[in-house]
């Protein structure tokens, strides 16, 4: 085995293979590739602008029935 | 003619004299008491402190709006309350001390029929040593001038990782009792909004830091929202969010003071640690201004209308309960003080009756956990209730006609995940009610209905519409009245 040869396979040996497990980012999920585009997709986000502005409007609409001025 | 003084235009504040300018029409008169000579949009503070706007951007002359709208204003600061009259009047009258340049340090009554103590928060950095621009060595975004100083550290640590450095960024709560845990949220993700539109990121690290026992706790106790085909609680969001974004936290926190580059932070296990920073910008705990109060004979009833924490107390329970006690009728409805009719308390100057979120205590004793927070929506409708009812009592109604308990309401907040008409994403979050109310939803204590979460450039097309929105109300532009809070 030449000198290239072993130090390649040294660098293979300190790498490590698997990926540390139970640490803190191991569990939360993680958004696809198609959920990260998704939220700056203009097209859909102009959808999601609509439907958040007409939930924000219901739930103002609830607020003013309980009594809360709006 | 009746004379109603408002102590402090913040949202709260600014909301009262609006409406009390516009409804009583001169009838009556309406006297604004504020420190500051601009009102300042808060929530776009954030966007200050990354460089994304100018102070001018989110503050403007306050003398302007309120004499178009025939309001007194006085730039000074509210010492104490005599609501019995006192040595200086017969009449119920505050004392104030000017801080207007021309006026400094002069000291002056102002007498009234109805009060409104809308003062808000005193900043208390003092609560931390260390803790702070002004005397400490840590950032804030509280205050415009803050969050300028905050970017001027924070464009040097970009210059810094530019050249190659290493970074280390500490962001969240400076206190185990903070609020407004929010505000700390937005301003990481724009950090790391920025630094990667700096090209940067690689080499910095991001920490959250919080006295929350976990993630998204926001001093809501959480919320829980329906997303994907499951009821999730919030955690497992905002957990997502700073794993997507490669960041560090650390909850159940206390942050027990703050040396150049170094902070130490006590966990709810009792266990004390150090972490080095280059950047760390941490939210103060909050407390009352610190008004005092006198009867008709020179005798200090600060206690009788104070909480200890400074807030003024107001129509809620405040019978020490434990938390598995506690319940939506706890939370006040009017804002009036029970002793004297005629003084209100709105925004963050009431005194809650007990936290949202369960207490905890570390195993020294330390309290770790988020106070309730107060944001702009309940803020501006607290206001707009008190406004309504003083307009009502003025008009012979023996009690104040309007109500608007967090327990009945709802609120929406828009935290900015980072600023870019293109490439922007902001997290939208609307709960109901505020306070959760177990009696009427006893799964997750809220409508889940009206309750929902999601993160996306709409979100931030809403908060930065909301900027342009709110500061054109509160100029009380053409149809501002017609525009929601």
């Amino acid at each position: 085995m030449n000198a290239e040869q072993q130090a390649t396979d040294t660098a293979k040996a300190v790498r490590p293979i698997n990926r540390e497990p139970y640490q803190q980012a191991y569990y939360p999920p993680v958004p696809t590739g198609f959920t990260k585009h998704m939220r700056t997709n203009p097209l859909w986000q102009l959808w999601r602008f609509i439907v958040i502005n007409w939930k924000i409007g219901r739930l103002m609409l609830s607020s003013h029935r309980s009594g809360n001025p709006a | 003619m009746a004379r109603i003084v408002i102590l402090g235009a913040g949202i709260s504040g600014h909301t009262a004299a609006r409406w009390l300018g516009k409804w009583l029409n001169k009838k009556h008169e309406v006297i604004v008491v504020e420190p500051k000579a601009k009102w300042n949009w808060i929530p776009s503070n954030i966007w200050v402190g990354v460089g994304e706007m100018t102070e001018k951007q989110v503050t403007f002359e306050l003398a302007p709006i309120y004499k178009k709208l025939g309001v007194q204003l006085h730039q000074a600061r509210a010492v104490s309350v005599h609501p019995e009259g006192g040595a200086a009047s017969d009449r119920p009258y505050v004392t104030i001390e000017y801080t207007d340049p021309a006026r400094g340090g002069e000291n002056a009554i102002v007498t009234y029929d109805y009060l409104i103590n809308a003062t808000g928060p005193k900043l208390n950095f003092g609560a931390t040593p260390g803790l702070g621009p002004d005397e400490g060595y840590s950032d804030s975004v509280c205050t415009p001038a803050h969050a300028l100083h905050a970017n001027e550290n924070l464009q040097k640590c970009i210059a810094a990782l530019k050249r190659g450095e290493n970074q280390t960024f500490i962001i969240g709560t400076g206190h185990g009792m903070c609020t407004c845990q929010g505000a700390a949220f937005e301003y990481i993700y724009n950090v790391d909004h920025t630094l990667r539109e700096q090209g940067v990121r690689e080499k910095a690290r991001l920490i959250w830091i919080s006295n929350e026992y976990e993630l998204g706790d926001f001093g809501m106790g959480g919320v829980h929202i329906t997303r994907g085909g499951y009821v999730t609680n919030g955690k497992v969001f905002a957990e997502s969010l700073m794993v997507e974004r490669g960041m560090e936290w650390i909850v159940r926190a206390a942050v027990k003071k703050v040396e150049p580059g170094k902070l130490t932070y006590e966990l709810l296990d009792g266990t004390e640690h150090e972490l080095e920073f280059d950047f760390a910008m941490l939210i103060p705990p909050f407390a009352g201004v610190g008004m005092k109060a006198y009867d008709k004979a020179g005798e200090d009833i600060t206690e009788r209308m104070f909480a200890p924490n400074g807030f003024m107390k107001v129509d809620a329970d405040y019978t020490p309960k434990p938390y598995e006690q506690w319940h939506k009728s706890d939370w006040p409805h009017t804002y009036q003080t029970p002793e004297w009719k005629n003084i209100f308390a709105i925004g963050i100057a009431f005194a809650p009756p007990h936290l949202i979120s369960k207490p905890m205590k570390s195993a020294n004793g330390t309290p770790i956990n988020p106070t309730p927070p107060r944001t702009g929506m309940p803020s501006a409708t607290i206001g707009k209730a008190v406004a309504a009812s003083i307009r009502d009592m003025l008009a012979g109604a023996p009690e104040p006609t309007h109500g608007a308990s967090m327990a009945e309401m709802g609120a929406a907040c828009v935290a900015s995940t980072g600023s870019n008409i293109f490439t922007g994403t902001a997290a939208t979050m609307t709960v109901y009610p505020v306070v959760p109310d177990y009696e009427t939803y006893p799964e997750y204590g809220r409508d889940m209905d009206l309750t929902f979460g999601e993160v996306g450039l709409a979100g931030h097309w809403m908060k930065y519409l909301l900027h342009h929105v709110f500061i054109y109300q509160a100029k009380m532009q053409p149809g501002w009245s017609l525009l929601p809070h």
